[in-house]
């Protein structure tokens, strides 16, 4: 008997089933699709119809979510990346603690977070419910990611260019900002993509301090899409169902819209560098 | 080689001791070195010779745990003295390092230009002309004069070497401290960087570490053997490698250790 060929069934198996895997996140968004457009399809009712020839949660949905966003990306990424330069700063205890006190905040769960943002924004410093409060909240959420991305980008960044910074006759300072900064920026642009994606998705923190007011006003053009959403298809029959699946569709579309162009900037920022 | 024992002194080392935590390293070190000549320090790995340089433009202080006593004058001035700034005495003492680390976030020209810039001191009309001064003085500018705005990965390691000399004579430093330079170069770009040594004594006072005693005899006008922390002698370089005064380093550059 011969020994068993070595190039055998096994390889086209493991071929197969990596296309497979490969396969798998296209497959998901299809099906995605191809569900709203039948949901939207089943809808038959007034309200249903009316969201398809005029637009108004997919407008809402849009501008609310990146207004939200930009906002918060506007507060997180600019104190995740002081935290992260103040914890290369420091040293021994203060920086153990500080840092397993970041990454525990990454680890709260959504809806803490939304409380927090409730009894601070809303309770204690009256700012409303809404856009600005919205994105503070979403700013809280994004700021561990943020600061542990950055953390890590400016440890990757070589200490011989720090040496060599300062021995130009450069504060640390602008040290910091000349070379140190510019050099860890691809990893603090991934870190700010995970943030946005992971605050994008994220409904539970909003709901408390902006979605719930939203069944009284349901117009208001700054609200945020998810929070928004989630109450449409919770709460809402029939009526609601046409207009929260518009929304759903304009909420991933915006969302693989941002990924994609967070992306192309981190590729050119890389670029910049490489060659 | 020039007798240079009656010029004024660029710098002055007195009684200089440093230490990393408990492990000394430098014990009562005192020479001068001359203005406009070039003093090389030589001597076996890990002798101290680079703590030595690090000292003299207060890089040393920098690592976590270091400390330095005794006096380095800079034209009769100390550069540990309270009142002064380590910023400033870094702008005056330029370095360049063993490896090459031009900014890769900047351009040959924006590294050129990288200590003005972050200094505040750049940005004006003069930029052009010093980004060119630099590169000649280090035979750079014919290779990049067309690619100024290139990323420095173009450069070869020899290449990027002599931007990070560029880079520091940008500054216009009275005195530049070498950190074996060469050391991880190929032999074809290390003596591009020996020749461009020459020329360097024009513009400042050169203080340059090896371990290549070769190279120590080719390039400098002075030069100190370094052994276990201390100065065992500093002399003009004709007289170290032909008439040592002292038995170690008759036997450090007879090869018989190190």
């Amino acid at each position: 008997m011969p020994p068993p060929s070595r190039r055998g069934p096994a390889p086209w198996l493991a071929t197969l089933a990596v296309w497979l895997c490969a396969l798998l996140p296209v497959l998901l968004s299809v099906a995605l699709v191809v569900l709203l457009v039948r949901g939207l399809w089943a809808a038959e009712t007034p309200a249903g119809l009316e969201a398809l020839i005029r637009p108004r949660a997919l407008v809402t949905g849009v501008i609310g979510s990146v207004g939200v966003l930009l906002l918060s990306v506007a507060v997180a990424v600019p104190l995740g990346v002081g935290v992260a330069l103040h914890l290369e700063g420091t040293r021994g205890i203060v920086r153990r603690l500080l840092s397993l006190n970041v990454a525990s905040l990454a680890a709260v769960p959504s809806v803490i977070i939304g409380l927090l943002g409730f009894e601070l924004f809303v309770r204690v410093l009256h700012l409303g419910h809404g856009f600005v409060v919205a994105g503070l909240t979403l700013s809280l959420l994004m700021l561990p990611i943020v600061t542990m991305a950055a953390r890590a980008a400016l440890l990757g960044v070589p200490s011989e260019l720090h040496e060599a910074g300062c021995a130009l006759g450069a504060t640390r300072w602008q040290v910091t900002r000349h070379v140190v900064i510019p050099a860890a920026l691809p990893g603090i642009l991934s870190g700010a993509i995970l943030a946005i994606t992971r605050a994008f998705g994220e409904a539970a923190a909003l709901l408390l301090v902006a979605g719930l007011a939203l069944p009284s006003r349901p117009a208001e053009p700054e609200d945020s899409g998810t929070p928004r959403l989630f109450v449409l298809l919770t709460d809402a029959g029939a009526e609601g169902r046409g207009e929260a699946l518009v929304g759903v569709l304009a909420l991933v579309c915006t969302l693989l819209g941002l990924c994609g162009w967070a992306l192309v900037v981190r590729r050119r920022h890389a670029h910049g560098r490489g060659r | 080689m020039t007798t240079v024992a009656n010029t004024a002194p660029k710098l002055r080392v007195q009684g200089l001791s440093a230490w990393h935590g408990d492990r000394q390293i430098l014990d009562q070190i005192s020479f001068d070195v001359p203005a406009a000549r070039i003093t090389a320090i030589i001597g076996p790995p890990g002798s101290g010779k680079t703590t030595l340089i690090r000292c003299i433009n207060r890089m040393h202080e920098r690592v976590e745990n270091a400390r330095v006593r005794g006096r380095v004058e800079l034209d009769g001035r100390d550069v540990y003295d309270p009142h002064t700034v380590p910023e400033h005495v870094r702008r005056r003492i330029g370095m360049v390092f063993q490896r090459p680390h031009p900014f890769p976030t900047m351009s040959i020209r924006d590294n050129v230009l990288a200590g003005l810039r972050m200094t505040g001191a750049g940005g004006g009309q003069g930029d052009e002309a010093a980004v060119e001064l630099a590169l000649r003085a280090v035979a750079l500018w014919d290779d990049v004069r067309d690619g100024l705005h290139r990323s420095t990965d173009t450069l070869s390691p020899g290449q990027q070497q002599r931007l990070c000399i560029a880079r520091a004579l940008a500054l216009e430093p009275e005195v530049l401290l070498m950190d074996e330079p060469c050391a991880s170069l190929d032999p074809v770009a290390s003596a591009r960087v020996e020749d461009l040594l020459g020329g360097l004594r024009t513009r400042c006072t050169v203080l340059i570490v090896t371990h290549n005693m070769q190279q120590a005899a080719r390039v400098s006008d002075r030069t100190g053997f370094v052994l276990d922390g201390q100065l065992v002698e500093l002399d003009d370089t004709d007289v170290i490698f032909t008439a040592p005064g002292d038995r170690r380093t008759e036997d450090y550059i007879t090869g018989k250790f190190g």
